[in-house]
């Protein structure tokens, strides 16, 4: 029998098996329900963001007379931009503060995470396309791959076969084949409804890269359970074996690793804030008297050659001020930078749990090429913290070098605040993220090499029980 | 019969290295659930240390500047006065100055079985620290309550519940899938009815064995946990108990139903993965997506803009500034400054406060309208529960383990009451020309959590999965045998 042949076949029986239609047509019906249901979930939300972050800037601008100080304290918000993929792979993001609110003094985290405002969020579940593609899909991918791979054991004809002449090679790549065309024809419509929504060349390219990456995954489990419904297709816990496994690698051992990452680096928030209150004491303060406030005025008496700090050219109290915020800058660099460390470390320890199944490495995968990942929310907090040290150093100079010590009263010129851009952190290229892809695309071409390999294996044994 | 078919069941699983195999990761994963669990029962404890050193040293500036003025040490500084030169001595018998300064802590206590269960406490705030300033700059809506892991965060944490709800019933699927078709396959059915069991005596038998060792660990593993956190004898105890006994019965019968159905060793596991699947990671998912109702972060994302818009339009000029003064005096104040003494009328503190009143009304009603989306999620969520049994059980879990988000909506709504009786002892203070002696310092009101009546428990869940388990277990046992 030629390669054409074997094919052939295989597909005239998966076409002919009404359980491996339903299973496709299931398939397909999710990924489209979980594209449409994901659509439009999130649009409020952005809206609302967006028309929030517009109205703060144009209030901003808009303010009237005011000391630029009192100013920094007043503060200003600044929101998260949308991702390019969120309609489908919303990631971690919506776990994270969307809004940071920017003052004088201090650096705040981000808050109002849309799932905290959501009564009930199912976080073990998720019924986004990209999740749901490589969750759900990725197992009706092997359960295809098992009962195709499995057929001739189960119905004990596998002797038969061996008989006629059947060889193991083509027979397991035409199954091969077979499973991962039925898997490529349940995702396609979802993957083309999608690509006619995504707007914009850089969320295309990505998007483009997450459908090549999904099927590539949706065919290694494919694969896999072509070769493990040939090992085990005749024994009477093979399926429950591959789903239980399955489970295990998907659902419970990523969750396993992530509690042991957090008991190996431990990390929390009253660690880092005690670490933190400590060293500002050591520190300038703008409203307060520390040591360093002395030692500070000393100096700056001392370049401007006065005795007194109302003799200063330039306002003392904004140049303490400053010198407050890049001290404090300073620590705030120095121990959140250790906590994003630990954060990394955590990470690593979380990839274990690729080895147990290729699908954790896929949605990795899957929420970095969305930009819906903790490094994208790491960015927004940079971002945040760079546009509030430089507003704050803007108008703390511009009160320092335009009045005098002790003037509170002092206020800029009209427009003034108008002069200020509005917050605009960067939008990293696909190509800006490559680099965060490679370990989870590593892993998952290593399982698209074990698949091949236990497809080989499992026509060996076919080919080697012939022989015997 | 039942008797004699549970012992040669236990013995049958006793000589499997499988079984063995599989109780072990089950004990392992429940041990690791606590872990996780517990140590997050301790972070949750121990989030609030920092505010609590705030609160105490903000107090102890104010609680020095009055031993100073007993002993004549220190003389405060007159913030009327004051031209930002020199050191600024805070005097807390003003009631201006003593708003900055003088600072409380609100706090949501653990929630009784926190540890079993995380809910919703990883995403919310459980602490605010009270100060009679803009109710907006203090309270952290959606802020995390303490620093985990974003992906693990993403991802959900391993507690306890997490392992009653996925790995029990994973486990069942693995132990129940061939609870009579290894008999039906293996063509000793017909020899087995010959000796006098029958298939309901059959499948009674090996769901009460296997259902009953999962139960078994689960209990363990919560009675573990409820003697850990010293909840063992409370009566959410007991309905935690009985919630995870529901649960796996529910599980139970749920299986026995698809065993009982006449399926090959292959159909029974391929259905049993698949309702797993479909009631464990698509229905609840699902569910919530369809009934979540639009406005839950909207009024919220846009409080803060409003917030500084109404700032903005009062300080816009005199005139702006006198008409809203006026209308806080008239709508919350309860004050007509013509007739009020002179000293009420403080110009140099009163437009603060007009700001802040507008800001506090602005802020706290946009919280509310977004607390108010919340609880009619809650409610379509309760009314729809059937659709998701998981969903259900999981919501009523949280309910009873005081870990629900309803709990923190009460508690934030409980913040902005106390918020406004924190503000108004200040403004009536100022209006009636008084200060505030050592005294009115001590006894300043600190905030007391109050549980509210209205916070009824969630029983739909449990309900639900008792009533199913009654109902599947019955169509189960009574289906057509199949073997005899």
């Amino acid at each position: 029998m030629r390669m054409l042949q074997y094919l052939s076949l295989e597909a005239k029986l998966a076409i002919r098996d009404r359980g491996t239609i339903l299973t496709v047509a299931v398939l397909s019906a999710i990924l489209i329900a979980a594209f449409v249901s994901g659509l439009r979930a999130d649009q409020a939300e952005t809206e609302a963001l967006k028309t929030a972050a517009e109205r703060v800037q144009a209030e901003w601008a808009a303010q009237p007379p005011k000391n630029p100080h009192m100013a920094a304290h007043y503060g200003i918000l600044v929101y998260r931009p949308p991702t390019p993929l969120q309609a489908i792979e919303p990631g971690i993001l919506p776990y994270q503060g969307a809004v940071t609110f920017l003052e004088a003094h201090q650096r705040n985290a981000p808050m109002l995470s849309p799932a905290s405002v959501r009564s009930a969020e199912t976080r073990y579940g998720g019924t986004r396309f990209s999740p749901m593609l490589q969750v759900s899909g990725g197992f009706l991918s092997l359960v295809l791959g098992f009962l195709i791979g499995s057929r001739e054991a189960r119905r004990r004809i596998a002797p038969l076969l061996k008989g006629a002449g059947v060889k193991g090679r083509p027979l397991i790549i035409a199954k091969a084949i077979t499973s991962g065309t039925l898997v490529l024809l349940a995702a396609m419509p979802s993957l083309l409804i999608a690509m006619f929504q995504i707007e914009g060349t850089d969320a295309l390219s990505r998007f483009g890269v997450l459908s090549l990456a999904s099927l590539l995954h949706l065919f290694v489990l494919a694969g896999l359970g072509v070769a493990l419904g040939q090992w085990l297709g005749s024994t009477r816990f093979g399926l429950t074996a591959v789903a239980f496994a399955w489970g295990m690698s998907v659902l419970i051992i990523p969750r396993m690793v992530d509690v042991a990452a957090e008991q190996i680096f431990p990390l929390t928030q009253r660690q880092i804030n005690e670490v933190i209150a400590a060293d500002f004491a050591e520190g300038p303060d703008g409203h307060g008297d520390t040591e360093a406030n002395v030692i500070f005025e000393q100096g700056l008496l001392a370049e401007y050659g006065v005795e007194r700090r109302e003799d200063l050219p330039v306002n003392f109290d904004a140049m303490l001020m400053q010198a407050d915020e890049e001290y404090r800058g300073g620590v705030y660099d120095v121990h959140l930078a250790e906590a994003e460390a630990v954060r990394k470390r955590q990470d690593f320890i979380k990839r274990i749990s690729w080895l147990f199944g290729p699908t954790p490495a896929m949605l990795d995968f899957s929420v970095r090429i969305a930009g819906a990942d903790a490094d994208t929310q790491y960015r927004f907090d940079e971002s945040a913290e760079a546009f509030r040290r430089d507003l704050v150093g803007r108008l703390n100079n511009h009160m320092a070098e335009n009045s005098l010590s002790g003037d509170w009263e002092w206020t800029p010129e009209d427009g003034y605040y108008a002069s200020f851009s509005a917050f605009n952190p960067p939008a990293p290229s696909l190509r800006d993220d490559l680099s965060d892809l490679l370990p989870s695309a590593a892993v998952l071409l290593f399982w698209f090499m074990t698949s091949i390999g236990a497809m080989v294996a499992s026509w060996r044994q076919f080919d080697k029980s012939l022989a015997a | 019969m039942i008797k004699a078919l549970i012992r040669l069941d236990l013995l049958l699983l006793s000589r499997s290295r499988a079984f063995w195999s599989l109780i072990l990761l089950l004990l392992s994963a429940a041990a690791l659930a606590l872990v996780s669990g517990l140590d997050w029962r301790d972070r949750y404890i121990h989030a609030a240390d920092a505010a609590r050193l705030t609160v105490e040293q903000d107090n102890q500036v104010l609680v020095a500047v009055y031993d100073g003025m007993v002993s004549g040490a220190i003389q405060p500084t007159d913030d009327d006065t004051y031209d930002g030169i020199g050191t600024y001595i805070p005097d807390p018998r003003d009631p201006y100055v003593a708003g900055f300064y003088h600072t409380q802590i609100a706090e949501l206590p653990a929630g009784a079985l926190l540890g079993l269960a995380t809910g919703s406490t990883e995403l919310r705030a459980t602490h605010h620290l009270i100060r009679s300033v803009p109710l907006a700059s203090l309270m952290r809506i959606g802020e995390s309550a303490e620093r985990v892991n974003p992906s693990a965060l993403a991802a959900g944490r391993f507690d306890l519940l997490a392992f009653i709800m996925y790995l029990c019933p994973l486990a069942l699927t693995v132990l129940l899938f061939d609870a009579v078709a290894r008999e039906r396959e293996a063509g000793i059915a017909p020899l087995l009815a010959a000796l006098g069991p029958t298939q309901k005596e059959l499948l009674f038998a090996r769901g009460l064995t296997r259902g009953g060792i999962v139960l078994a660990i689960a209990l363990a593993a919560s009675l573990i946990g409820l003697l850990w956190i010293g909840a063992a004898l409370t009566p959410v105890a007991f309905w935690w108990m009985i919630g995870v006994s529901a649960y796996i019965l529910f599980w139970t019968a749920l299986l026995l139903l698809v065993a009982s159905t006449g399926f090959g060793l292959i159909g029974t596991a391929a259905i049993n993965v698949s309702v797993w699947v479909a009631l464990l990671l698509l229905s609840p998912g699902m569910a919530e997506r369809t009934l979540r109702p639009s406005g839950l972060l909207e009024p919220r994302a846009l409080a803060e803009a409003d917030v500084r818009a109404v700032i903005r339009e009062t300080t816009e000029n005199d005139a702006a500034l006198a008409a809203a003064k006026e209308e806080v005096a008239e709508s919350y104040w309860n004050i007509d400054f013509d007739s009020a003494p002179v000293c009420a009328n403080r110009e140099s503190v009163l437009p603060t406060y007009v700001e802040r009143r507008l800001s506090d009304e602005i802020y706290s009603s946009a919280m509310r309208a977004g607390a108010s989306r919340e609880a009619l999620y809650d409610a379509r969520l309760d009314r729809w529960a059937w659709l998701s049994p998981p969903l259900a059980f999981r919501r009523s879990m949280e309910s009873i383990a005081g870990v629900d988000p309803a709990r923190q909506r009460a508690f934030e709504n409980q913040v902005i009451t106390y918020h406004a009786t924190w503000r108004d002892r200040v403004t009536d203070a100022l209006f009636a020309c008084r200060s505030f002696d050592r005294e009115a310092f001590e006894s300043a009101p600190t905030f007391e959590w109050k549980n509210p009546q209205s916070l009824s428990r969630n029983w739909s869940g449990l309900v639900l999965a008792i009533l199913l388990a009654f109902g599947l277990g019955t169509v189960a046992l009574k289906r057509r045998p199949l073997m005899d």
